[in-house]
């Protein structure tokens, strides 16, 4: 949709009505074990950095718990989606000295 | 000039941690500055001892200043900061403010200060402490000799001001139009993504939405406060029922705004929005589903501080309707013009002259924003077209 006299606005119509658009990102995370202790580890770790940078737990860490847990390891690399590339876990990533990129979602 | 009672000052200088904080009251011996000052010398409190500023050992002050330590000494370093720089950067800033004027060289005598000097354990530098505390000292004389700030600059500055150390300023929404961005996405990933490209204005508000509030708690509110400390949170919770526990539990999950059904029964209503104002948190009747919701206000002894006509996303979904927000002029009317005037549904840029004519003080959008590829650029649509001005909540303190 754009207005005459305005500026280009980016939202259509067709975006609107989506219900469940596709964009997001994958910040693409190298686990520092192998398997489920490697994952536990990256729980703990990521649970430990919001207690000590007093950050609120996420309210959706029950699910991200149970996600991670059933992620498919590639390469030794866990996808996780996120939706902008500065979100809380990709700080913890960054400031935890976790090999990370972000993608596109492909 | 000083003819009764006493004058305050207050002045904040410097950086942490040698950071100076005075606040001073300057009044006649005769009057309650004198007894105050006479109390405060005869009856120290163990940690916090008043000692009399003096230019040099054996040659106090005029007028008579006694200096009390905000923070308590604890260890001979924390004395030492405040009998040596501290003390001497107060005597020093009060004897010049007489000779240059700002008290009256005649009535010294008349006079007494107390000054009340906060010193950070963590300050090591004397040559800050020194210098912070004496300009500190001499512009709180200053402010209370004029005595700054007149009620006209601080109804002004009431709701512009961020506290330097929380880092933040509660927002009372006195400044309409607002955009009020819908987060009904019950993802939080998703959910943080969109709050960290929304653009960053006085004029946006974040609603989280009932279904978000469903899936995470209240504490949602929390956690999206962390994110944006400075923004106003709308908790949705559409309350029928339990009107004052569920308002406590959002108050106390920091959200700024409370919302409420228009359909609960008046005796929920009332307690909700009672307990809204004991939690500090504005009230919002939401009116889905109501028919007359100018009937329903009016039953109301006291009144939300906002209400939102609201269409549902079911029937915007289902039925080609056009947006219809009832008479708004008239419903504030009603409330004496002290409520303000949401409108939900559908709302789209194109409609947003429609609504901001038909009286409209927050445009609650959602889907337009948060399904965008370009949150940010939707958002800023929405904005452009609001008239409301970019960025101003970084805005520079300049004038003191």
């Amino acid at each position: 949709m754009s207005e005459k006299g305005d500026e280009v606005i980016t939202v259509s119509e067709d975006e609107i009505n989506e219900e469940e658009s596709v964009f997001h990102k994958k910040l693409k995370l190298k686990l520092k074990d192998k398997g489920k202790e490697g994952r536990i580890l990256f729980l703990k770790d990521y649970l430990d950095y919001l207690m000590r940078e007093n950050k609120t737990i996420p309210p959706d860490f029950p699910t991200f718990v149970r996600e991670i847990m059933g992620l498919d390891e590639r390469g030794g690399f866990i996808h996780i989606r996120i939706w902008h590339e500065n979100s809380e876990l990709v700080e913890f990533a960054r400031k935890k000295g976790y090999e990370y990129r972000i993608d596109m979602y492909d | 000039m000083i003819s009764g009672g006493f004058l305050v000052g207050e002045a904040l200088v410097g950086e942490e941690p040698e950071i100076a904080h005075i606040d001073l009251i300057i009044g006649n011996k005769r009057d309650a500055a004198g007894l105050a000052f006479a109390t405060s010398f005869a009856q120290p409190r163990q940690g916090h001892t008043p000692i009399l500023a003096v230019v040099r050992p054996n040659l106090p002050v005029k007028p008579s200043t006694l200096l009390v330590p905000k923070v308590s000494i604890r260890n001979l370093q924390d004395a030492e900061k405040i009998f040596g720089p501290a003390q001497s950067a107060v005597a020093k800033a009060v004897v010049d403010a007489v000779e240059e004027g700002i008290i009256p060289r005649a009535e010294v005598e008349e006079l007494v200060v107390i000054v009340s000097a906060f010193i950070h354990p963590r300050g090591k530098d004397y040559q800050r402490i020194y210098r912070y505390n004496y300009a500190a000292t001499k512009l709180a004389l200053t402010r209370a000799m004029q005595q700054f700030p007149c009620i006209d600059k601080i109804l002004e500055e009431k709701d512009k001001s961020i506290h330097a150390m929380i880092g933040f300023r509660m927002n009372n929404l006195k400044k309409p139009p607002y955009l009020e961005v819908a987060l009904d996405i019950p993802d939080w990933r998703r959910v943080e993504g969109i709050i960290r490209a929304l653009p960053r204005t006085d004029a946006l508000i974040i609603e989280a939405g009932t279904p978000l509030i469903k899936r995470y708690g209240v504490e949602v509110v929390q956690k999206i406060h962390q994110l944006r400390p400075e923004t106003v949170v709308v908790a949705d919770l559409k309350t029928l029922d339990t009107g004052n526990l569920e308002a406590r539990m959002a108050g106390d999950a920091t959200a700024d705004v409370v919302g409420f059904s228009g359909l609960a029964p008046l005796e929920t209503m009332e307690k909700f929005i009672e307990e809204c104002k004991k939690v500090g948190a504005l009230s919002l009747m939401d009116t889905l589903n109501v028919h007359e919701p100018l009937e329903v206000l009016t039953k109301l002894p006291v009144k939300p501080d906002i209400i939102e006509l609201h269409r549902a996303i079911d029937i915007e979904k289902t039925q080609n309707l056009e947006s219809e927000w009832g008479d708004i002029k008239l419903i504030k009317q009603v409330c004496e013009n002290k409520i303000l005037v949401a409108v939900a549904g559908g709302v789209r840029v194109s409609k947003v002259e429609k609504a901001l004519n038909a009286g409209a003080d927050i445009l609650v959008v959602g889907r337009a924003i948060t399904v965008a590829k370009d949150v940010n650029g939707a958002a800023r649509a929405f904005l452009q077209k609001m008239g409301v001005e970019e960025v101003d909540q970084f805005r520079i303190m300049t004038d003191f």
